[in-house]
């Protein structure tokens, strides 16, 4: 190591600020049991509301409520969902309230679309209009009970039809004479 | 008695900080990465059971989690960084304005290398570990270990060396 580098070596660093000690070791043991602190509560809110995402927001109750100074919330259903499979996460960071709005769109497309077919089913029958499909089927239906009443007469006998014999025409079972002429 | 959480912050938060400091060049990411390591630490705590060294577990496990938000963030976050890069404090204040400039300017220059180059530096010069101990580190051959080091050095040498030879000229 040569004058230079031992003087890039000598340059010292800056360590983390101090207050953030209590913070991260605060945040890494809420992370134990899965409750978050209300700072990163805060900040989940702010997110949500950008996304004009709707987080829901549950109280712990009665007996957190009652400790002094520890105002932790659970997280939203979202947070809890994702961090439990971290596939999940992966996949859906970094908009999870993004994905659920579309995911909620295309639900009540596929709702309003359901129910417009059944509106227009019931009108149809009401109007007394039979789909044409219905008409094919009554008429097939009368066709094979035609056909098993024609089966079922005994003196029924299919007709014998004389084949013809096909005649081969070759040069060699021609009269001498038609060759001659050919 | 601190619990044992307590006593890794203690005893690797300045190495794991000045670290991811180097490579995200950003203050707020690297307070977000270093908050990441140690949520993990308390979810799984058996996780540094069979580690050999934890100095170099955790810097790779910093390591990674930096890959994975550099990945995340696209390219006009990253164009923003490197226009901020110069602001970050990776190094101490000092009273002596040759020096003040000098590590002004070797945080400017150490912005500039690329990431994989950076982290090797900062390892070698101020993480003190062996090349071997590097590459183990980041998952890199020793001789790319080396010559990211080598490559870098050449670059804040070439930088830097006029405002420190000027500095040593002034010294004599």
């Amino acid at each position: 190591m040569d004058k230079f580098e031992q003087h890039l070596q000598r340059q010292p660093l800056n360590g983390p600020p101090a207050d953030w000690r209590t913070d991260i070791l605060e945040v890494a043991r809420q992370s134990r049991t899965g409750i978050l602190p209300v700072t990163e509560r805060i900040a989940e809110n702010e997110l949500a509301q950008e996304l004009n995402a709707t987080v829901a927001v549950e109280n712990e109750g009665p007996t957190r409520e009652g400790r002094s100074g520890d105002q932790t919330l659970k997280p939203g259903w979202l947070h809890r969902v994702t961090g439990r499979m971290p596939v999940l996460r992966d996949l859906l960071w970094p908009h999870p309230g993004a994905w659920a709005s579309l995911a909620a769109i295309w639900l009540f497309l596929f709702v309003m679309q359901h129910q417009m077919n059944v509106e227009i089913q019931e009108e149809i029958t009401l109007a007394g209009i039979q789909p044409p499909v219905t008409d094919v089927m009554v008429a097939m239906e009368q066709h094979q009970i035609a056909i098993e009443q024609l089966l079922a007469m005994n003196n029924f006998e299919p007709p014998v039809i004389d084949r013809p014999r096909r005649m081969i025409v070759s040069p060699t079972n021609l009269p001498p004479l038609m060759i001659l002429k050919s | 008695m601190p619990d044992e959480l307590e006593r890794l912050y203690d005893a690797h938060a300045n190495a794991l900080y000045g670290f991811l400091l180097t490579l995200t060049r950003a203050d707020s990411e690297s307070r977000d990465l270093l908050q990441e390591v140690f949520i993990r630490l308390a979810r799984k705590p058996d996780l540094l059971s069979h580690a050999l060294d934890e100095r170099a577990f955790l810097i790779r496990m910093a390591h990674n989690l930096a890959l994975d938000s550099f990945r995340r963030r696209d390219s006009r976050d990253r164009r923003h960084d490197q226009l901020a890069a110069a602001s970050f404090g990776l190094f101490a204040r000092t009273d002596d304005p040759d020096e003040t400039e000098f590590r002004r300017q070797l945080a400017g220059a150490l912005g500039e290398l690329p990431p994989e180059q950076r982290s090797v530096v900062h390892l070698k010069l101020w993480g003190e570990l062996t090349f071997e101990q590097i590459a183990t580190t980041l998952d890199i051959p020793l001789n790319t270990a080396a010559s990211r080091y080598r490559y870098g050095l050449d670059k804040l040498r070439g930088r830097l060396r006029p405002l420190y030879d000027e500095i040593k000229h002034g010294q004599v």
